[in-house]
């Protein structure tokens, strides 16, 4: 009498304990009353022993993982070209500014610069106008106040209009003033009541002041687009310098690791 | 070893992890292939294969027992294996009767040398069991490896195999019914205690 599939399966399930209660208890029952299933369990029990008797057997070698063998060396190859890329363009955009800084940055600074050198020959000829206005002044003889009025007064009514604007009530212009001016300044008659009026609202200075003035504050505006440009011009550079540098050097780097 | 952390690392793509849990458990891994392959060079392609594979599905694992998911990959790429050998049959060196079956005796396997008795006959049992676990259908071979051999209770076992309870309860008493025949034939190798006979 050979031993049912179901047997086998309920002897095995017994040896590991995998059994329910009833289960259990009803082929205990069947073991005490048959000497084949009670040899057959005995069997399947030293098999089982056997088999886990069995050692864990040692692996030959280690089985470490090298970034190779889970295709992480791909992802260095992706990104060299990517460098590679980002670092020729870098050194060209370099290039090109460097070429335009060379050739072009020079005439968009030196507007500027140009502007200045005018003010200064500016300033330079208005101190000149000063210094010869003083000396005619000098020259002029001293005349007093009531006698230099009635002058004015007789030669201001045989004068052109321009003339009273010339002479403002508050100033008392020494007596042949208006001669000396006439020939020192041989203008028409509209300028001269300009350059005179300016020489007698602001005390005979004013003009010169703003002229002078003018020079030290003009260049300040117009050279600061120029430097601004050039500071912007020396970052992109550097930036891009470093920005060739470094990919490059990286990409070299991957290129010698993985070739 | 905190398993849960190596784990955690090797997930965010930190090798050196995984490479200790690999140091924790090659030799369970190459010991279930081998079990099951029979063969050390393919058990080795098989685990080193396995342990990439578990890498690269690593996200893939949701918990419970590393080990077990280990073995059902190693597992897998023993049937894989096989379904190779199947497609490219090649000769066997095992010696053949008269009527072309190989030869279950142990003669022809034993490699006295110079090893004491108790080791030669170790070494012999060992492979006598190794050569009747080769008889198996894979299917049952799996099954008492895991559970005799890895010593697996039926639920990893079942989870393992991807089966169900009834499955590995069914399987394993064949391949034990199956084993406890064959190894009948080895009877001199077998301690007084582990004799098989009525």
């Amino acid at each position: 009498m050979s031993i049912s599939d179901r047997d086998l399966e309920a002897l095995s399930a017994y040896l590991d304990g995998e059994l329910s209660g009833k289960e259990r208890e009803r082929l205990e029952a069947n073991i005490q009353i048959d000497e084949e299933l009670r040899n057959t369990l005995e069997q399947l029990q030293k098999t089982r022993t056997m088999m886990r008797s069995l050692p864990t057997l040692r692996a030959s070698r280690n089985y470490y993982l090298t970034p190779a063998m889970v295709g992480e060396k791909d992802k260095p190859r992706r990104v060299f070209p990517v460098l590679r890329f980002a670092s020729v363009l870098a050194t060209l955009l370099l290039v090109l500014l460097f070429l335009g800084d060379v050739f072009m940055l020079p005439n968009l600074v030196m507007a500027p610069a140009r502007t200045m050198q005018f003010a200064e020959s500016a300033v330079e000829e208005a101190e000149q106008l000063e210094f010869e206005a003083e000396t005619i002044e000098g020259q002029l003889p001293e005349v007093p106040a009531e006698q230099s009025m009635d002058r004015l007064e007789m030669e201001g009514e045989a004068a052109p209009p321009a003339a009273e604007a010339i002479i403002s009530p508050s100033v008392e212009p020494a007596p042949g003033l208006e001669k000396l001016m006439a020939t020192a300044l041989p203008a028409p008659a509209e300028e001269m009541e300009d350059v005179i009026g300016g020489v007698t609202e602001s005390e005979e200075e004013p003009n010169l002041r703003i002229e002078m003035r003018d020079p030290v504050t003009l260049p300040d505006d117009e050279l600061q687009p120029g430097i601004n440009l050039l500071t912007i011009v020396r970052i992109a550079e550097l930036i891009l310098i470093v920005v060739a540098l470094s990919t490059g050097l990286a990409a070299f780097f991957l290129y010698r690791k993985y070739k | 070893m905190d398993e849960i952390a190596l784990i955690q690392d090797a997930r965010q793509g930190d090798l050196d992890a995984f490479n200790r849990l690999i140091l924790a458990y090659q030799d369970r891994v190459y010991s279930q292939a081998y079990r099951v392959l029979g063969e050390s060079q393919a058990a080795d392609d098989a685990t080193q294969e396995a342990f990439i594979s578990a890498y690269k599905n690593l996200r893939s694992f949701r918990g419970g027992s590393f080990r077990a998911w280990l073995l059902r990959i190693v597992t897998n790429a023993c049937y894989d294996e096989l379904r190779r050998r199947k497609r490219r049959p090649t000769t066997s060196l095992e010696p053949l009767d008269e009527d072309g079956d190989e030869i279950e005796s142990p003669r022809w396997i034993s490699d006295p040398g110079e090893l004491p008795e108790d080791n030669v006959v170790r070494a012999e049992l060992g492979q006598a069991i190794q050569h009747c676990l080769d008889k198996l259908p894979t299917d049952f071979r799996v099954v008492v490896v895991l559970v005799d051999v890895q010593g697996m209770d039926y639920l990893e076992a079942a989870s393992v195999i991807g089966k169900p309870l009834g499955t590995v309860k069914s399987r394993l008493a064949r391949a034990r019914n199956r084993m406890r025949e064959c190894l009948q034939g080895f009877w001199e190798l077998l301690p007084m205690s582990m004799r098989l006979g009525s």
